[in-house]
């Protein structure tokens, strides 16, 4: 039997448009011998062993598919000779051993065009989760000034209002407009790189 | 019967063409691999897509199921846009070697 071996935990964060760069990371790793065996929140648990002998993909299932779905996939994967190393939201952490085989062709401009408008959607849809929270909060703290005017418990409701507000519009400008439109840009790239001319 | 004005990518002709004998997904990938030499390589992402919208539009059917591995095979409807694909692909490649090579 194979010893449990050494475990590197390693905290790193990226945003979903560095998924790239993020894969390259995990498959440097395994080259040099660390291979993921578990995912968490910018959390990343990596097991000592050969090096080269893995590679990985990132990949992602919408969470809201039916388990029917996400099974069939799953046993495809399978079938395939993948493994799921690692499951964190709507993405999968692919494992393979690099004796089968790459998973994709080097330039295969549309397995990387469906990736990254699959990203772009998750983008969107996770944007949408986030916003309709936040209008749910300012609602919520509307009303005290409805049922309690002028009262301590109404300056404090007025006060996380203001604080969601600016930290909507922050978080919105700061982030999640950059990262729209970074994949967005990848989209439109990948979409000349196809050489449809339409 | 289906009509395409469309091209069919290179990975749904091999895909349909690979499953004129009854493959499972990836059967499909090794098959596509060894027509081509090499040059085409399926991903699973590629493929399981792939073959979701062949289904859909009925150019091909799962087998009734035996084990965990699921068989699918081509249908007439998805029999007929490959020969007309081939009759679009020979038409290109005649007057491609006519017009080039006189």
């Amino acid at each position: 039997m194979k010893q449990m071996g050494e475990i590197r935990k390693v905290w790193r964060f990226f945003t979903i448009a560095d998924y790239e760069r993020e894969e390259q990371w995990i498959n440097e790793m395994a080259r040099e011998g660390w291979n993921l065996t578990a995912v968490g929140f910018c959390r990343y648990i990596f097991r000592r062993g050969t090096p080269g002998e893995y590679i990985y993909k990132l990949d992602i299932v919408e969470r809201t598919e039916s388990d029917e779905v996400r099974e069939s996939y799953f046993n495809f994967l399978t079938e395939c000779n993948i493994r799921i190393v690692g499951e964190f939201k709507d993405w999968l952490f692919l494992q393979r051993r690099a004796a089968d085989g790459p998973f994709d062709m080097k330039d295969d401009t549309y397995a990387k065009l469906r990736t990254v408008n699959k990203i772009y959607s998750f983008s969107v849809r996770t944007l949408c989760r986030l916003l309709r929270i936040f209008l749910m909060l300012i609602f919520l703290c509307s009303l005290a000034d409805w049922f309690a005017p002028h009262s301590e418990f109404s300056e404090v409701c007025s006060g996380i209002m203001t604080g969601i507000g600016v930290g909507g519009i922050l978080a919105l400008n700061l982030f999640w407009v950059p990262i729209l439109r970074k994949l967005r840009r990848q989209v439109n790239k990948l979409i000349d790189e196809t050489g449809v001319i339409i | 019967m289906y009509t395409t004005t469309n091209a069919l990518t290179e990975a749904v002709f091999y895909i349909l063409l690979a499953l004129v004998e009854p493959k499972h997904g990836y059967g499909i990938m090794q098959q596509t691999a060894l027509l081509s030499r090499g040059r085409l390589t399926l991903s699973a992402g590629t493929l399981y897509g792939a073959l979701a919208t062949l289904q859909e539009k009925g150019w091909i059917e799962p087998l009734p199921e035996e084990g965990r591995k699921k068989e699918y095979r081509i249908t007439q409807a998805g029999r007929s846009v490959l020969e007309q694909e081939l009759a679009r692909l020979n038409e290109l490649v005649e007057n491609g070697n006519r017009i080039l090579n006189h």
